[in-house]
C-alpha cells in the first residue's frame, strides 16, 4: 500500500513541473506589457518604466526569469502582487478556504441528492422516473451556470426576497451560522447542479454493473429481501467507484466555482483570478494556476488512494 | 464517378474496382440505414436534431428573419427596454413622423435594439464558434492520440504526460487566463477553445489505438508495405470513428457553453458583435434584472436549448454506435 501511494506521489511531481512550464509560457509570451498597464500616463509624478521592470524582475532573459520563479515557487514564495503590493501567498491563502467551503458544500449537496436518485434509476431502469431523472441530468449539464445563477437571483433574491443576492456574510463581528448558510444556498445550488447531473449518471451505471453480477443473483436466490439485496449487497460495491468520482469532480467544481464566485461576489480564488485578469497582475495569475492544478492533482491523488484503501483489487496493478 | 466509368470500355481490373465500389457503397448505405433505425429509437436525440436544424436554419437566414437591424437605428432610443409583446408599436420617431414598428417578441434592450434580431445574429456567432472550435479540438486530439497510441514508448510517455498536465489545470480557468492575457476576437476564441479542450479526445483515441494496433488486419497492412501514415489514418482510425463523432457532438455543446461564459465575463466575443453570452453582460446589474429580465432570459434559453440538444444528439449517437446495444 505504501509503495502504491509513493508511486502515485512520484508520478505527480513531473506533472506539476510541466504545469509550471505551461503556466509560464502562457503568461510570459503574452502580447502586452504589464508595466504599461500599471503606469498612468496622466499622473503628475511619473515612475520610470525601466525601474519598475527591474523591480519586478522583468528585465532579465526569459529562461532566467523562469528559473528564478520556479526556485521561489519551490520555497513557497509566489512573488508580490503588482496591484496589491502584498505577497501572493497571503492573498491566495485568504481566498482558498472560501473556495474550498463553496466546493465542499456543492459536492455534498450534489452527492446527497445524486446517490439515491442514481440507485433508484438503476433499480427501476427504463421506468418513467428513470427517463425523467435522466432528462433532468441532461438539463443539469447543459444549463449555463452563469445564466442559471442570474435566474435564481432574479427569483429568490429580487422577486421573493428570501435570499441575499451576493457576498458571503452581512454579520461581521461574530460568526452567525444562519447568516453564512443563507449566503451559501444559491451558489451551492448553482455549482452543485452540474456535478449532480454527472453523479446521477455515474451512480446509475455503477449500480447497473453491480446488479447484473452473480453474487447479487446468489443473494436473491438465498432469499434475501429485495431492499437488503439492493442496500447491503449491491450498494456497497456500487459505491466503491464513486470514490474515484471525487477526483473527477474536483476540476469541474473548481472551474464552475470561478464563474459562481464572480457572480455572487464570493471572495474565493476564482474571484481573485478574475480581478487579477483585469489588472494583468501576473504574479497572482501564475500563482493561481499553480494552486489550482495543485488542488486538482492532490484531489485526484487522494481519490486514488481512497479507492485503493477501500478496494484492495486496485493495489495489485 | 463509378457510374460514368461503367459506360466506357474498361479493363477487367477497373471493372472489378467499380464493382467493388458499388458493393461498398451498398453496404455503406445499408449500414447507415441500420444506424439511423437505432438512432431514431432515442426520441430525445431526434427531438434534439430537429431543434438544432431549426436553430441553425434560423441563424443562417438571420438577415431574412430578423425584423430589425441588430445594430439598432436612430429611433431606437425612444423604445429603450421595451417589454416583449406581440403587438405592433406606433411611435412618433425622431423625425416627427408617426410610424408603425413590427412587434418586439423578445423585447428591446438598454440601447433600444430588438432582442430577437440580436439573438438571431448572435446565433450565427455562437453556433459557428461551437462547430469550429470543436473541430479544432477533435483534430488536435485525434492526431495527438493516434501518434501516442501507434508509436508508444517514449513518444507516448511524453505526449501523455503533457495531456495529464493540461488536464490538471481546470479548463475554464485556463480559458479565462489565456483569453485575458492574450486578448481576443472571434477567431482567438475559436482557436483557444479548441486548443484547451482536446485532451479527452486524445485519451480515448490513444486507448482505441492500443487495442487495435496488434490486430491481424493492421499487421497485414504493415506487412504489405503500406505507409505508416496510411496504416494510422486509413486502417486504424476508422475504427474509432464512432466515439470521435460522439465526442465531437458533445464538444460542440461544451464549446458553446464555454464561449457563452467567457463572453459573459467580457473575455470572449467583444461587443458590438453579439453572441448569446455577451448579450447577458448587461444582465449582471440588479436593476436590469428587475426591470428588463427578458434581456437575460432569451439569450440564456437559447444557449441552454442548443447545448441540451447537442447533448441529446450525442447521447443518441453513442447508443447508435454501440455494437453491444441491439435494436
Amino acid at each position: 500500500m505504501l509503495r502504491f501511494i509513493l508511486r502515485r506521489v512520484l508520478n505527480a511531481i513531473p506533472l506539476l513541473f510541466i504545469v509550471t512550464i505551461i503556466t509560464y509560457i502562457i503568461i510570459n509570451c503574452a502580447p502586452g506589457d504589464p508595466v504599461r498597464m500599471f503606469i498612468n500616463p496622466e499622473a503628475k509624478t511619473q515612475i520610470d518604466p525601466m525601474l519598475l521592470k527591474a523591480q519586478w524582475g522583468l528585465d532579465k532573459p526569459f529562461l532566467v526569469r523562469y528559473l528564478i520563479w520556479l526556485g521561489n515557487l519551490l520555497r513557497g514564495d509566489l512573488g508580490v502582487s503588482f496591484f496589491h503590493g502584498r505577497p501572493v501567498t497571503a492573498i491566495l491563502a485568504e481566498a482558498l478556504p472560501n473556495t474550498i467551503v463553496l466546493s465542499l458544500a456543492a459536492m455534498i449537496f450534489s452527492t446527497v441528492i445524486a446517490i439515491p436518485i442514481g440507485i433508484y434509476s438503476a433499480v427501476k431502469r427504463n421506468s418513467i422516473w428513470d427517463y425523467i431523472f435522466s432528462s433532468f441530468s441532461f438539463m443539469g449539464v447543459s444549463i449555463p451556470g452563469f445564466w442559471f445563477a442570474l435566474m435564481l437571483i432574479l427569483l429568490f433574491s429580487l422577486k421573493l426576497g428570501w435570499l441575499p443576492t451576493s457576498g458571503m456574510r452581512v454579520v461581521y463581528d461574530h460568526v452567525d451560522l444562519w447568516d453564512r448558510l443563507r449566503h451559501l444556498i444559491l451558489p451551492t445550488i448553482v455549482l452543485g447542479t452540474g456535478s449532480m447531473a454527472s453523479d446521477m449518471r455515474y451512480m446509475r451505471n455503477a449500480m447497473l454493473n453491480v446488479i447484473n453480477q452473480d453474487f447479487i443473483r446468489t443473494a436473491r436466490a438465498k432469499g434475501a429481501s429485495e431492499s437488503r439485496v439492493i442496500l447491503k449487497h449491491a450498494l456497497r460495491n456500487a459505491l466503491l467507484p464513486m470514490a474515484t468520482l471525487v477526483g473527477f469532480m474536483i476540476p469541474a467544481l473548481i472551474s464552475g466555482a470561478a464563474i459562481i464566485e464572480a457572480i455572487f461576489a464570493w471572495p474565493g480564488l476564482g474571484r481573485v483570478l478574475v480581478e487579477a485578469n483585469f489588472t494583468r497582475d501576473y504574479p497572482i495569475i501564475m500563482g493561481e494556476l499553480v494552486v489550482y492544478s495543485l488542488l486538482v492533482i492532490v484531489g485526484s491523488l487522494a481519490s486514488d488512494i481512497l479507492y485503493a484503501l477501500v478496494d484492495p483489487r486496485i493495489r495489485l496493478d | 464517378m463509378g457510374f460514368k466509368m461503367a459506360f466506357q470500355p474498361v479493363s477487367p481490373a477497373e471493372a472489378a474496382a467499380v464493382a467493388e465500389s458499388y458493393e461498398y457503397s451498398d453496404t455503406a448505405g445499408r449500414r447507415f440505414l441500420a444506424f439511423w433505425k437505432k438512432f431514431r429509437k432515442n426520441k430525445l436525440a431526434v427531438a434534439g436534431l430537429w431543434v438544432l436544424l431549426v436553430l441553425y436554419t434560423a441563424a443562417a437566414f438571420a438577415p431574412v428573419l430578423a425584423p430589425y437591424d441588430p445594430a439598432g437605428d436612430a429611433n431606437d432610443i425612444l423604445l429603450v427596454d421595451q417589454a416583449p409583446s406581440f403587438h405592433a408599436i406606433s411611435q412618433t420617431g425622431m423625425d416627427g413622423v408617426m410610424s408603425s414598428y413590427p412587434p418586439n417578441i423578445f423585447g428591446r434592450d438598454e440601447l433600444g435594439r430588438d432582442v430577437l434580431s440580436r439573438c438571431l445574429y448572435a446565433g450565427r456567432i455562437s453556433l459557428s464558434i461551437g462547430i469550429i472550435s470543436a473541430g479544432i479540438s477533435i483534430l488536435i486530439g485525434t492526431i495527438w492520440g493516434s501518434l501516442a497510441g501507434y508509436y508508444g514508448g517514449l513518444l507516448d510517455n511524453v505526449l501523455m504526460r503533457i495531456v495529464d498536465a493540461i488536464r490538471s489545470i481546470p479548463t475554464f480557468i485556463l480559458l479565462i487566463v489565456i483569453m485575458s492575457v492574450w486578448g481576443g476576437n472571434i477567431f482567438t476564441v475559436m482557436v483557444v477553445l479548441g486548443i484547451t479542450s482536446w485532451t479527452g479526445t486524445a485519451r480515448f483515441v490513444r486507448a482505441e489505438f492500443l487495442s487495435i494496433k496488434e490486430r491481424e488486419f493492421v499487421l497485414a497492412a504493415e506487412c504489405s508495405g503500406v505507409s505508416e501514415a496510411r496504416v494510422i489514418f486509413r486502417h486504424i482510425l476508422p475504427n474509432a470513428i464512432g466515439p470521435i463523432i460522439v465526442s465531437a457532438t458533445m464538444g460542440v455543446a461544451g464549446a458553446i457553453l464555454s464561449e457563452s461564459s467567457l463572453s459573459f465575463f467580457g473575455l470572449g466575443v467583444q461587443p458590438p458583435t453579439a453572441s448569446w453570452g455577451n448579450m447577458l453582460i448587461g444582465a449582471q446589474d440588479i436593476n436590469t434584472m428587475l426591470n428588463a429580465p427578458w434581456k437575460a432570459f432569451y439569450p440564456g434559453i437559447l444557449i441552454f436549448l442548443t447545448v441540451l440538444s447537442f447533448n441529446f444528439v450525442g447521447d443518441g449517437l453513442r447508443d447508435a454506435f454501440d455494437p453491444k446495444l441491439k435494436d
